[in-house]
């Protein structure tokens, strides 16, 4: 399973194995350690200094918010992708890592307490969820103040 | 007398001007809502919460025929979603699906809005900014705090010349910003084609799975659920019966809003392996909590703690 990490990381893993992994993640508190240690390491080779106490938990919950994400390969924020690269050429692709490199590190959203003392959920993949979500959005008065920009927030929990 | 009357008089005038910030706010709040639904625009814009950060284009034309929009999302899994009035479809080619949400009737915006917007102030400061420049539009800058922790403050950028809001941050209680869009870059006015409105998966979409859900309005959840907690400012706007068309699965639909921020309250049977507990999707928050035999899905950009206080509160009627 560490090779399969680690070949994730370097974006080698064929895609019909992530699904398999990510179960193993969210199962197997030994894997997620290794994993965060993997992280830790590519951040300290990007000489990123906020090194976050429970990096495990912050990127499971990450991770369970957006199962779908590691496949395909996210190619968002395309700039910074694109200096992390040139940086970290074993760490490129990996859409973990870009979401950790992404984020900004004061925001007191990326790890809600709640979700990091439970077990995350599966929430983005909930296509029930999505439905919600768009329902919501339709009523929200966020929607009459900026069109249909705001729905936005239904889609960017989708992918 | 004479001291309690210069008392009045002084009070007065300190609080003159922050009615007159109050009321021009909330002048500009009103520009927001016309503009948005009156106005032929297209445009790029750029959405950050915590962890993500995406650009989109949105289009959005008004016509005899009411409101079309489309909205594409230009990085990472190509998603779009068009808007014809109170029908919503969003479309995900990475998983085939397609999700149609369509409503029964019409609450015209007008008739909603001004009742919670004069209410706003109650729970928010607002007050004028200074000017600012977005996407090479002058903006005036409307700031409104929350009163309390239940909700979020904001902060608006708002097109001088034509009303249109140009960029909304959404802030926390340290007042840092949760979520942000912004234009980059906006046209308002000219010609605007209808076909640009249409879906590229419009064809292609036909194979798809098509999730379809209706909703219209009644009383339907009212009298079965009961609600415990009422949250200061927070009305009730609508009460809805939702029914999705492929499994025929129907769930109660009621929605909360203080004129600013809005929580949802989704009621369904449960599921077999239920996910329960708190959530966040970017600045939205979801607490999902099971009682009986049904499942409280209970949804909006507010604290987690306003939720869980409004979901921990309700409870089927007993009879």
């Amino acid at each position: 399973m560490k090779t399969e990490l680690s070949t994730l990381l370097d974006d080698e893993l064929e895609a019909y194995r992530h699904q398999s992994l990510l179960t193993a993640l969210r199962n197997d508190t030994e894997l997620r350690a290794t994993m965060a240690n993997y992280l830790l390491i590519g951040d300290a080779l990007r000489g990123i200094p906020d090194l976050t106490t429970n990096l495990t938990a912050s990127v499971m919950a990450r991770l369970d918010k957006e199962p779908t994400l590691l496949a395909p390969p996210a190619r968002r924020s395309a700039g910074l992708l694109r200096d992390m690269a040139a940086l970290a050429a074993s760490l490129t692709g990996v859409a973990v890592v870009a979401w950790l490199a992404l984020s900004p590190p004061a925001s007191p959203t990326l790890v809600p307490p709640v979700a990091q003392a439970k077990k995350p959920d599966v929430i983005a993949t909930s296509e029930r969820m999505q439905e919600y979500l768009m329902a919501h959005q339709a009523y929200a008065p966020s929607s009459r103040i900026q069109g249909g920009a705001s729905y936005i927030r239904t889609i960017s929990a989708s992918r | 007398m004479k001291r309690y009357l210069a008392c009045a008089v002084c009070g007065l005038c300190l609080s003159l001007p922050v009615q007159a910030q109050q009321q021009d706010g909330l002048y500009w709040l009103g520009r927001v809502v016309t503009a948005a639904h009156k106005l032929n625009y297209t445009g790029t814009f750029s959405y950050r919460n915590g962890g993500i950060e995406e650009t989109s284009r949105i289009t959005h034309l008004v016509q005899a025929g009411g409101e079309h929009e489309r909205l594409e999302v230009l990085d990472g899994s190509p998603r779009e979603l068009i808007r014809n009035n109170d029908e919503v479809k969003c479309y995900l080619p990475d998983s085939h699906t397609l999700i149609i949400d369509k409503r029964a009737h019409r609450r015209s915006f007008p008739a909603l809005l001004p009742a919670s917007l004069s209410g706003l102030a109650e729970y928010y400061s607002i007050r004028k900014g200074p000017m600012d420049r977005v996407a090479e539009h002058e903006s005036q800058i409307i700031f409104l705090e929350s009163r309390d922790d239940l909700r979020y403050g904001q902060q608006l950028w708002i097109d001088a010349n034509s009303g249109l809001l140009l960029k909304i941050s959404l802030m926390n209680e340290r007042n840092q910003a949760i979520e942000t869009f912004a234009f980059t870059q906006l046209q308002i006015g000219g010609t605007i084609e209808r076909e640009v409105l249409k879906s590229r998966y419009a064809a292609q979409s036909s194979k798809w799975r098509i999730q379809q859900v209706h909703s219209s309005e009644g009383r339907t959840g009212d009298g079965i659920w009961q609600f415990n907690v009422e949250l200061p400012g927070f009305r009730k706007l609508t009460s809805l019966k939702r029914q999705t068309h492929s499994d025929g699965t129907e769930s109660f639909h009621m929605v909360f809003s203080d004129g600013l921020a809005a929580i949802s309250v989704f009621i369904e049977a449960l599921p077999e392996k239920p996910e329960l507990g708190m959530v966040s999707m970017g600045a939205i928050n979801v607490y999902r909590r099971a009682v009986g035999e049904h499942l409280l899905v209970v949804m909006g950009e507010v604290p987690q703690a306003t939720l869980k206080k409004l979901g921990d509160g309700i409870e089927p009627k007993k009879k």
